[in-house]
Parts: structure tokens; C-alpha cells; sequence
């Protein structure tokens, strides 16, 4: 702290820019200064590797970003995700700092020894002190060699040049370890946005033509419903926008005054609580949800719930003998292989009557999970079901394999052994009650659990 | 014994399999008399009218599948315009990429036609940068965007063949585009521009979308793909960002589940969970990208495009009466029983079953056949029934308008002319005539009459099928079925006034309301008066009898509603049940009631109407009844299933027992199906051996067996009993002795063992047998029954 108040003393543009920082991000003051103390100044060398990390949506890119550009210092800034092929991170960062000597088209370097000679060549040609790289989503950088990670970190010591590397992650430092060559950063640590910070930051995308005021109260209603189950601030921010319309619409029509708080609340209340069944899915493109809202204003309302069943409806859209397959195949799983002559057998004979010794401790096989069975157990329970004749051709068996390619099937057996495929259903109960609810077979008689 | 190297026969490893083509059949069923260029010469002749024929019905198709992918691309079309297009305040701040999932029924057999259809489009009308994914190509995610930066590149790049496969990075893609279209926008003057800037000129926007098309998606990798959208939204961002003031570039992303699918994202999700894998990051992803599934199930609402659809399309296409009614008024062509005969070939029996409720269609086999005839599965039929039906008989020469009739008939050869007496139907018909025609000229005319009133018929049967159906297609528990085509195929089966069906359907009818059954009236009396059927003049007296019936009907509505006020007052009927000692006196009493109550005036004109349309439907009757029905109508189901059903197991088997059959060679024919020759192809010895084997083999057995076929080249065919002596006999000899004596006859014993191994392996590779751990040097037999 000492430090930048030093800092602060000596030149005034730092503290315009400062000042400017904290204007366009709130309530990152404290994470501001710190990193501002760790980039250091122009005359002094950049703290060699600082790791940031927060949960998502709180403000690490962002801030940093925004300092960066503020100071008009060289940097590169890669996001991890788009780093594939590690020639990607090198022609990156080199065509990001160097942009007048490298073009993406005339470049080429894929190792690091390479990216060094080059580095260090260019920033001499170019006598650039300072520079930073920015690597975001850092933690992708695990799934290259570790001595890529190690390197990277130690980019200071190894090009002797004044830059810093500063890695941006929403997992700990812990994660990163794997024993070879890496050295600690420094780690800064984003916490969550407490409820008013979040209340503040919302406030900020209050839309033209309503005051601030306003705006906040409905952020506060919206707060009030959905801050218990998501502190997300991105998930928010489009819960608040994609659902403001709707709050205005009652003084739009006239019917309540801007100041009614209370009235408003009672109109956006049974919304929003639809609303939460969907936090996070987004099953629903907000294209959809202006849509449904725009539609509500006109004609009798249609669920969000509707449209989210109606998925379910259509995944039970398989033709008609792959819904018995995979009835047959739910059987298979969840049924133990002996029950199989009580089910399906049409005449048992006599059955003994046995003394059942039902451990009570067994658990069911619904809570147990599917279990693989083999293919021709599955076929002869598919065709004791299926009250047609149906000829084993190359068409039913075409359509396992069409199950197994959407997912409601999986192979268990080797590919090798072609003789005796063994599968596994991977439906649930709900589901497949739909299916057979479709072809009107009583599934429930047939399940060993439920009898 | 001698060698049996020959110039002839030289010894190779494995004897090559050669195709010869076939001899074409002579299809003389009906025309044995005449001589080959005679029948060239009518077939040529008929060839044509079938060509016509076949152009009006192609026409006829492809402009109902026109209409009914119509409606879906113009859906998607304005998907991809308005999502890029739309204003909104969220959209500013929530950066989505547009993302539609089109769903499409599993199994669906025209999954690849339809989408070239919208690529097409889109490419034609909405951007040039479109781009269709196959799993199969995105095994890894570099190479997923590798193929995709490459295809988009393609499009306008000068040096594009200088580049190689690693310059394709998302970071091209986007600086190649910027200076594109900067380009294009500066000095777009340019001669190669040209066409590019006169195209964009009608488009809505300066930089068109960059759309994506994820062919089965299900299939693909589920990392790939989180790594691809995430890799998209961190491009969206910042070229948003860059362009949004100079150009306004929206990136599409368009995520297509073409599949095999019927699914929907979410719940792909959902098994993606059941599978195990990491699906909270999925999601997490999902959430964090905006990568939104567009509810494409919403814009099916409006658009109607869907399995059902397709099915519906299906109907429409094929099977929709009213269209064959005009193609039928146009040409005379039936395919007769056609839903019959499909049902018979049994490829689709549970598609037509199961058609009417929703499910998808399967049709697996057709796959295959479809896409390489690239026709749909209906086209193909049908044009497979049309040329069928004009190649196998030469009596069709007379399938035509009735205009041309005469005139046909006048030039009938005399070939022609016996296959037509010959007709089954025909001689039926002579047999109970009562004067059979002496000469020729008459013949011809009462061929012409005969045809003539099969013509006059079928307009009658069409409008007779087409008011049934309009009579009964929403009568409770549908006894006729929902589509005019189920009622057409019962009217070609049978005489659909004695079917069950028909039974029930007029008992229910009996019993509707007065209101139900106006309406029934009116429409079927709409569906007379609009159709072309309005100008045929066999319906005048049903129109009439309708109208009267209708105001019957209004007559008794205008009556109740006076009377109604007076029925009010009228006193309920009071009846006397004297001394009732028991139940069943009154039961009977309650019975008699009911028989004596005096019918209402509504009663007895309902029970008018349905008299009526049993007396009219009873002319219904099955063309088949009329003789030279054969000419206009196609009925041979056998030759359908014969050319449809492929069966590649039988085939194997026969080329494997009787190779003379296929290679059409001398030196293999065979009386007997157990004959072996040495001249046959190695795999077809070792097959035959096989066969008298149980169901483990020996191996050695085996081999012995083989090496004494292709030794006895010069005793050709032998049985399973010669070969038994035969082996005997040589047990004694010593195996030593013969290679010191005839190194030759050793050096054709190794050659031997090395064609049994190959023949052995071709065996296993076609599924007879496998090798089996039981038994040392065994192997297992698969097959069985085969002789």
C-alpha cells in the first residue's frame, strides 16, 4: 500500500487513471491496488508471475483489462480456450506484441525455444521494457506438458526481460501442481460480490428512460427471488434484462404509477418464480422469452413450463419397435435375468410357491443402477412384448444401433466380440414410462422393483 | 497321377472371381410368339408413353415436396435473418449465438436431401458462408476447425492453395474476414468482385452471418464440441466488438441435429449425464457462452415441419387420393393395391401401421437404396411399379387417355392383340359372355367398350371413395381410418360395403345427431362441388339426393324448434303397467315399449340417408371385378418384393452352392447342388465341404477333403460318397514318399493348404464360420439349413 501511495505522490496521470479504473469497475478497490502494486511502475520490474482467481463473473478479466488498457502498456492477452495446438499460444502473444514485424500469416513458431529467441530478438529490435502476458482460462494450459506451465512462468528468468505473466483461472493455485519445475506465484484472490455490490453493479445497466431509482427497486425484487439460488452476477444481470418488460408493462398500459412498488410486485412476482425453475438451463433463448412475454400481453398466457415439456415430448419421437427396443432394454437392466421367466412367460406351468427370503437389506436394482445385459436377452424380451410378428431383420437390429448412437443405449461388451454384444439402458424411469405410455405398455408390471 | 498343370488352368492362389454380365431375361410372359425386334420395337413404344407418364407424376411430386420443405426453409430462412437482424436492448449486453436445433425424425431416410436443400438456400439467399459438419470429420477439435476455417475460407480467396492446413485458426478466419469485406467495401470495383458485390447489393446486410450446420450432432465429440462453442463466444465477443460500428458482423451459429435425432439438446444433456460424463460443465458452459438452444419445437408450431409432417407429405405425395385422382384423370395409371403390396413385402408393415400414430419412420434397407437411386422412397416405388407395370406386359400399350383410345386400339398388333385376349380377366369375361365375338373387329370393340367403362368407373370410384371418406373420417374410434387412402385401399381390396369395417362405420353413423350428420352432408356435398368430380355427370343424382336430404334436414330443425314450446306442453305419456308381479314382466313391458315408440320424423330421415349411402356405396366395388383391369392397373406385388427386398444372404449362398449360375461358365454346371467341381472357386469348395460337416469342422479333415477335389481335376464332379472312397483308398498311401518322389506334387499340396487357408478366412469373413476355443484346430460352424 505504502508503495502506490508513493506512487500517487510522484505523477498525477496515475492517479487520473486510477480514479478512472474505479469508476467503470465497482467494488474492486482493494484487488485494484494490489494488482496495480504488483505491475509496478514504469521504472520498476513487474512482479515475474501473478496468479488471479475468483469464481466466474467476478470482474478478473474485467479489471484487468481495464487497468491494462488505462496505462497503455504492451501486452498480450491469449484465452486459453483457443489455444489447441501450443503453436497457437506463441504466434499469439508474439503477434499480439510485436504486431509490426509479425503478421498471423507470416509467422511461424511452435516451440518455446523458438519463442524465446524470438521474443527476446524483437523486444530488443523494438526496445520495449515492460510487457505483460495475459493468460485467461489458464486453467486449459494443464492438459499441454507441464514444462509448457512451468516455462511460461518463469518467462522473466528466461528472456531477462522486464515482463510479467499473469495467469487468470477460476480453480486454485493447488490444481495447477504437478511437481515439475513450477515456481509459486503470487496468488490474488477475487472473492464473490456481497448483495450490495451485486446491487451496485446491476444498477449500472439501468436502460435509458427509467431512473436509477426505479431501476434499483426492481433489481432489489430481483434480488429478493433468485440472489438465493445464484450469486452468479452474469446469470443475473440477464435474469434482471430479460425480465424487465415484463415489470414495466402495468406502467406502460397505464394501470400503475412508477412509485407503486407494491403493485409491481405483485404483477412481476409469479414470473419470476417461473422463471427460477429455468436459473441456469436457459432452456429458453431470450429470443423465446420476448417472444412468450410479447405473446402474454396479447392472447391467454403459454407456460414457460410448456415449453420446456415439450422437449420431453419430443424426445419420445422414435419409431414405433425402437420404443419397444428400449422398453425392452429398460427391462433388461432393471430386471435380475431369473425374474425374467415370471414376466414374460405366458404359461409358467405350476409355480412353486417358494419361500421367498427377501433379504431386506438387498437394495433395488432402481437405485443400484442399470446393469449390462446381453443382446439376446434383450431380443427375446423384445419380442414377447412386441404382440406382433415381427421378423428379426436387419432393420430392428439397425435400430439398436441407432439407440446406442443417441444415447439411450451404451455398449458395454468389447468391440471385438461381436458374437455376444452386452448393452446397458441408459434411460430413466420417467423417461421410459413416457415411451410406453405412448405405445400403451404398462411398464410398471413388468419392473421387478415395483412389485 | 499326373499334373494337372495345364495352359488352361494354370494354378493360382486364389482363383479370381470374374463378373460377367448377364444375359438381359426375355420378359416374354404374355408374347412368346413374337420375335425379339418386334418386341423392341413395343416396348419402345410403350417406353414412351411411360416416360410421359412418369414426368407428370414427377412433377406432381417434387411440387408437393417443394410446398412441404417449403414451409421449413422459409422457417429457418427467416431464423437466420431475423436472429442477426433483431434489435434489442438485451442483446447488447447478453451476446447469444443464435442457435436453432431442427429435428428431424429418426431413421428419416431424407435427411441429407432436405438439408442440401437449405444450404442451398441460404447460400442462394441469406449469406455465402455456410458451413455443414460431420462428426466424422471433427474427430479432434483442431480438426474441427480446420475443416471449418478451410471451407469458409474457400469462398473468395485468391492464394487459398498456398495455405496449409495449420494456417487455419480461428485468428485467419477472423482477419480474413475483416479485410474482405474492408476490401470489398473500399475498391469493390474490382472484374472477380463483381458478381459478389451485384449478390450482397440484394441482401440485407454488408457482412452476411457465418452460419454453422452440425450434421448429427449426437454424434459428436462432447468435448469437441464445449471446446468449439466456448472457442465461438470468445470469437463472437471480440469481433462484435471490433466490427459492430463499420459493418455490424454477427456470427451464426447454427447448430443442427440432423441425426438419426428426435432429440433435443437438453435431453441429449441429460444422457451425456447417464453416461457419465462431466455434465455440470457442460452446462456451466452453456450457461457461461449463451449458447442457446433455439426451441426449435416452437418454430415447429408454426412451421409444421416435422415428422408428422413428413408423414403428412408422404400421404399428400403418395398416397393422397386426390392427387392421383387428377393424375389418374390425366393418365389411366392405378397402382393397384399398392399399400397391399407393400404390406405384403413387408418392409414397411409396421411404418403403415404405425404412420397414423406418431412415429417416426424406419426404413432402413431403403436407406441404402434411396440414397443411391436419390429418389425418395415413394418416388422410387412408384416409378419401380410404373415401369414395372409398362415393361412386363405388352397389353399396356392401352394405358392411356380415353381420347387416344381408339386410335390405339385401331393400331394394335397382333401380338398385341393375343396378349390382350389372353388377359385372365378377359377370358373370364368371354367365358360368360353369352356371344363370343367372331372377328377381330369386334374384339376390338368390345375391348374398346369394355376399357371405356372401366374409365367411366374409376371417376365414379374416386368420387365414391372421396365422399365416403369425408363421411366417415372423424366418426368416433375412426372404423375406416383418418386418411382417404385407407378407405381407397379397402375399396381395391374388396367390396367395401361387406367389410366389417364398413359395418361399423355405417352402424355409428346411424346414430350421430342431426347436427353432426348435416355437417357431414354439407361437406361431403362441398367435396362434390368442389372437385373436378363436379363435372361428372355420374354424381348429378347424388348432389341432388344431398341437397334434398340437407333441407330435410334443415325442415325437421325448423320444425323442432316450433314444436319445441308444444312438446313443453304435452303431457308425458303415461303408461299403464297394470299389476307388475315380477322383474321380468317388466322388462318385457319396457321392451315392447321401446319397439312400439313411434320413431320421430329426424329418426326416419336419418335412417333414409344411411339406406341411401349403402345402396351407393354398394356400386363400390374393386376394379379388379372388371375384365382387362390389368391394362390400367399394376398388381404384382411379387415383382416389387423381388426387386425391393434385397437379399444378400440367399445370393451369397447360391453363388457360393451354384458359382455356374453367376459365372455362367460350362466347366462349373452341376446337376445336384452336393456336386463339387475342382473348377470351381476355391471359397465355393471349402463352402460345400462345409456344409457336410457338423457343427465343429475339423480342420484337417477339412483340408484333406479340399486337396482331394483339386486333385481330381480330371474326374470332375464328385459326390460325398465318391470322395469318402476315394479318401480311404489314399489313407494308405505315405505322405513321405511323395515328397521325395514328386517335389512337384509336393510343391501343389502346399499350394493347396494355402488356398484352403484363404477360402477358410473368405468363410469366416462371410459369416458361415468362426474359430472356436472348445476344440483345438476346429473351428465352428454358423449356418445352418443350407443345402
Amino acid at each position: 500500500m505504502d508503495h502506490i501511495e508513493v506512487g500517487n505522490q510522484c505523477c498525477s496521470p496515475r492517479i487520473e487513471g486510477i480514479q478512472k479504473i474505479q469508476q467503470s469497475v465497482r467494488a474492486r478497490k482493494k484487488q485494484m491496488e494490489v494488482l496495480l502494486g504488483l505491475l509496478g511502475e514504469e521504472d520498476e520490474v513487474p512482479c515475474d508471475c501473478i496468479f488471479v482467481y475468483g469464481h466466474e463473473a467476478t470482474g478478473k478479466s474485467y479489471l484487468l483489462s481495464k487497468i491494462l488498457e488505462e496505462f497503455e502498456v504492451p501486452y498480450a492477452w491469449i484465452n486459453c480456450v483457443e489455444i489447441y495446438s501450443q503453436r497457437l499460444l506463441y504466434e499469439g502473444i508474439l503477434s499480439q506484441l510485436f504486431s509490426s514485424t509479425y503478421t498471423v500469416t507470416t509467422l511461424r513458431c511452435d516451440n518455446m525455444c523458438d519463442f524465446i529467441r524470438m521474443f527476446k530478438q524483437e523486444a530488443q529490435a523494438m526496445n520495449l521494457k515492460k510487457m505483460y502476458i495475459i493468460l485467461d482460462n489458464a486453467e486449459k494450459l494443464r492438459n499441454f506438458e507441464p514444462t509448457l506451465l512451468a516455462a511460461l512462468m518463469r518467462l522473466q528468468e528466461l528472456t531477462r526481460l522486464d515482463l510479467s505473466v499473469i495467469l487468470i483461472s477460476e480453480i486454485i493455485w493447488e490444481k495447477f501442481r504437478c511437481g515439475i519445475g513450477l515456481c509459486e506465484p503470487l496468488q490474488l484472490h477475487f472473492p464473490q460480490y456481497n448483495r450490495e455490490e451485486v446491487l451496485e453493479i446491476l444498477s449500472l445497466d439501468c436502460p435509458p428512460g427509467y431512473s436509477e431509482e426505479f431501476y434499483t427497486a426492481y433489481l432489489r425484487v430481483v434480488l429478493s427471488v433468485f440472489y438465493l439460488v445464484t450469486r452468479n452476477l452474469r446469470e443475473l444481470r440477464y435474469l434482471a434484462l430479460l425480465n424487465f418488460p415484463k415489470y414495466c408493462e402495468p406502467i406502460k398500459c397505464g394501470t400503475v404509477s412508477e412509485s407503486d412498488q407494491h403493485k409491481l410486485w405483485k404483477n412481476i412476482e409469479p414470473h419470476l418464480k417461473e422463471a427460477l425453475n429455468t436459473v441456469y438451463l436457459r432452456e429458453v433463448s431470450s429470443f423465446q422469452w420476448e417472444n412468450y412475454h410479447t405473446k402474454d400481453a396479447v392472447g391467454p398466457a403459454k407456460k414457460v413450463g410448456d415449453l420446456t415439456q415439450s422437449f420431453n415430448r419430443a424426445a419420445v419421437e422414435l419409431p414405433f419397435y425402437s420404443k419397444f427396443l428400449l422398453i425392452a432394454s429398460y427391462l433388461a437392466s432393471y430386471n435380475p435375468a431369473r425374474t425374467d421367466k415370471k414376466f414374460f412367460v405366458k404359461n409358467q406351468g405350476k409355480v412353486k410357491k417358494k419361500k421367498i427370503n427377501l433379504r431386506k437389506d438387498q437394495p433395488k436394482r432402481h437405485i443400484l443402477g442399470p446393469k449390462p445385459f446381453p443382446l439376446d436377452r434383450m431380443m427375446a424380451i423384445f419380442y414377447s412384448i412386441v404382440e406382433e410378428q415381427v421378423p428379426p431383420t436387419s432393420m430392428i437390429f439397425s435400430q439398436i444401433t441407432t439407440l446406442v448412437t443417441l444415447r439411450l443405449l451404451a455398449t458395454t461388451s468389447n468391440e471385438e466380440e461381436l458374437g455376444t454384444p452386452k448393452y446397458k439402458c441408459l434411460v430413466g424411469l420417467e423417461f421410459i414410462r413416457n415411451v410406453s405410455q405412448t405405445v400403451k405398455f404398462d411398464i410398471l408390471s413388468y419392473l421387478n422393483d415395483f412389485i | 497321377m499326373t499334373s494337372t498343370i495345364s495352359e488352361e488352368n494354370p494354378p493360382s492362389l486364389s482363383k479370381g472371381c470374374f463378373v460377367h454380365r448377364k444375359k438381359p431375361l426375355q420378359r416374354t410372359k404374355n408374347s412368346k410368339s413374337t420375335s425379339e425386334e418386334g418386341e423392341d420395337e413395343l416396348w419402345s413404344s410403350r417406353k414412351d408413353i411411360y416416360q410421359n407418364l412418369w414426368q407428370i407424376i414427377e412433377k406432381e411430386i417434387n411440387g408437393f415436396q417443394e410446398k412441404v420443405h417449403g414451409e421449413a426453409l422459409d422457417a429457418v430462412d427467416s431464423f437466420v435473418v431475423n436472429s442477426y437482424s433483431r434489435s434489442s436492448t438485451i442483446k447488447n449486453v447478453i451476446k447469444e449465438i443464435p442457435t436453432a436445433a431442427l429435428i428431424m425424425g429418426v431413421n428419416m431416410p431424407d435427411h441429407s436431401v432436405i438439408l442440401q436443400l437449405l444450404f442451398q438456400r441460404l447460400l442462394h439467399s441469406v449469406t455465402d458462408h455456410v458451413v455443414s459438419l460431420h462428426s466424422r470429420d471433427c474427430k479432434t477439435l483442431s480438426m474441427m476447425i480446420q475443416k471449418f476455417v478451410a471451407s469458409i475460407m474457400k469462398t473468395g480467396m485468391d492464394d487459398f492453395e498456398h495455405l496449409k492446413r495449420q494456417d487455419f485458426t480461428f485468428h485467419s478466419l477472423s482477419a480474413w474476414y475483416q479485410d474482405f469485406y474492408q476490401r470489398e467495401k473500399c475498391a469493390g470495383k474490382s472484374p472477380q468482385k463483381k458478381r459478389k458485390i451485384s449478390d450482397h447489393s440484394e441482401r440485407p446486410h454488408a457482412s452476411p452471418p457465418i452460419v454453422i450446420f452440425l450434421e448429427d450432432l449426437e454424434a459428436f465429440n462432447c468435448t469437441v464440441l464445449t471446446d468449439f462453442v466456448l472457442l465461438w463466444n470468445c470469437v463472437y465477443k471480440i469481433w462484435s466488438q471490433q466490427l459492430v460500428n463499420d459493418v455490424g458482423f454477427h456470427v451464426h451459429n447454427w447448430l443442427q441435429m440432423v441425426n438419426d435425432v428426435g432429440f433435443h439438446v437438453h435431453n441429449w444433456l441429460q444422457m451425456v449425464n447417464d453416461v457419465g460424463f462431466h455434465v455440470h460443465n457442460w452446462l456451466h458452459m452453456v450457461n457461461d457462452v449463451g449458447f442457446h438452444v433455439h426451441n426449435w419445437l416452437h418454430m415447429v408450431n408454426d412451421v409444421g415441419f416435422h415428422v408428422h409432417n413428413w408423414l403428412h407429405m408422404v400421404n399428400d405425395v403418395g398416397f393422397h387420393v386426390h392427387n392421383w385422382l387428377q393424375m389418374v384423370n390425366d393418365v389411366g395409371f392405378h397402382v393397384h393395391n399398392w399399400l397391399h403390396m407393400v404390406n405384403d413385402v413387408g418392409f414397411l408393415v409396421h411404418n403403415w401401421l404405425h404412420m397414423v400414430n406418431d412415429v417416426g419412420f424406419h426404413v432402413h434397407n431403403w436407406l441404402h437404396m434411396v440414397n443411391d437411386v436419390g429418389f425418395h422412397v415413394h418416388n422410387w416405388l412408384q416409378m419401380f411399379c410404373l415401369f414395372e407395370h409398362f415393361y412386363t406386359s405388352t397389353t399396356t400399350t392401352l394405358c392411356c387417355d380415353l381420347s387416344q383410345l381408339k386410335g390405339r386400339i385401331e393400331n394394335l398388333g397382333i401380338s398385341e392383340f393375343t396378349a390382350i385376349k389372353e388377359l385372365p380377366s378377359f377370358r373370364q369375361y368371354l367365358q360368360n359372355c353369352q356371344n363370343v365375338p367372331g372377328n377381330n373387329k369386334i374384339y376390338k370393340d368390345l375391348v374398346f367398350k369394355l376399357l371405356e367403362e372401366l374409365h367411366t368407373y374409376q371417376y365414379k370410384m374416386f368420387g365414391l371413395v372421396g365422399c365416403l371418406h369425408v363421411l366417415v373420417k372423424d366418426l368416433p374410434s375412426h372404423p375406416l381410418g383418418k386418411q382417404m387412402r385407407e378407405v381407397y385401399v379397402l375399396a381395391l381390396e374388396k367390396n367395401i360395403s361387406d367389410t366389417q369395417e364398413y359395418k361399423k362405420a355405417s352402424k355409428i353413423f346411424g346414430m350421430l345427431s342431426r347436427n353432426e350428420l348435416e355437417d357431414r352432408l354439407l361437406s361431403c356435398q362441398s367435396f362434390l362441388e368442389n372437385n373436378e368430380i363436379q363435372h361428372w355427370s355420374q354424381f348429378q343424382d347424388v348432389r341432388q339426393k344431398l341437397q334434398e336430404f340437407i333441407s330435410n334436414l334443415h325442415h325437421i330443425k325448423e320444425m323442432a324448434d316450433t314444436e319445441e314450446t308444444k312438446v313443453k306442453q304435452k303431457q308425458s305419456v303415461i303408461v299403464d303397467f297394470g299389476k307388475m308381479t315380477s322383474r321380468s314382466q317388466l322388462k318385457e313391458k319396457l321392451k315392447d315399449l321401446a319397439r312400439n315408440r313411434k320413431s320421430t320424423e329426424f329418426e326416419n330421415c336419418r335412417q333414409n340417408i344411411v339406406d341411401f349411402f349403402n345402396s351407393l356405396f354398394r356400386e363400390l366395388v374393386p376394379p379388379s371385378c372388371f375384365p382387362l383391369h390389368e391394362i390400367l392397373y399394376f398388381n404384382y406385388a411379387g415383382s416389387v418384393k423381388q426387386h425391393i427386398m434385397a437379399a444378400p444372404r440367399s445370393a451369397i449362398c447360391k453363388a457360393l452352392v451354384d458359382p455356374a449360375s453367376y459365372l455362367q461358365c460350362t466347366c462349373c454346371s452341376i446337376d445336384d447342388y452336393s456336386q463339387i467341381c475342382s473348377s470351381m472357386v476355391d471359397t465355393c469348395v471349402a463352402y460345400k465341404l462345409h456344409l457336410e460337416h457338423g457343427r465343429l469342422i475339423n480342420l484337417y479333415d477339412w483340408l484333406q477333403s479340399f486337396k482331394m477335389v483339386k486333385m481330381e481335376a480330371d474326374s470332375g464332379k464328385l459326390t460325398q460318397v465318391d470322395r469318402e472312397k476315394r479318401k480311404n483308398k489314399r489313407k494308405d498311401e505315405p505322405n513321405q514318399d511323395l515328397i521325395l518322389q514328386y517335389p512337384l506334387e509336393y510343391f501343389l499340396t502346399c499350394l493347396d493348404v494355402a488356398q484352403f487357408v484363404q477360402a477358410v478366412s473368405e468363410l469366416q469373413f462371410l459369416g458361415f464360420i468362426k474359430p472356436t476355443k472348445r476344440k483345438t484346430d476346429h473351428v465352428a460352424r454358423l449356418t445352418w439349413g443350407t443345402s
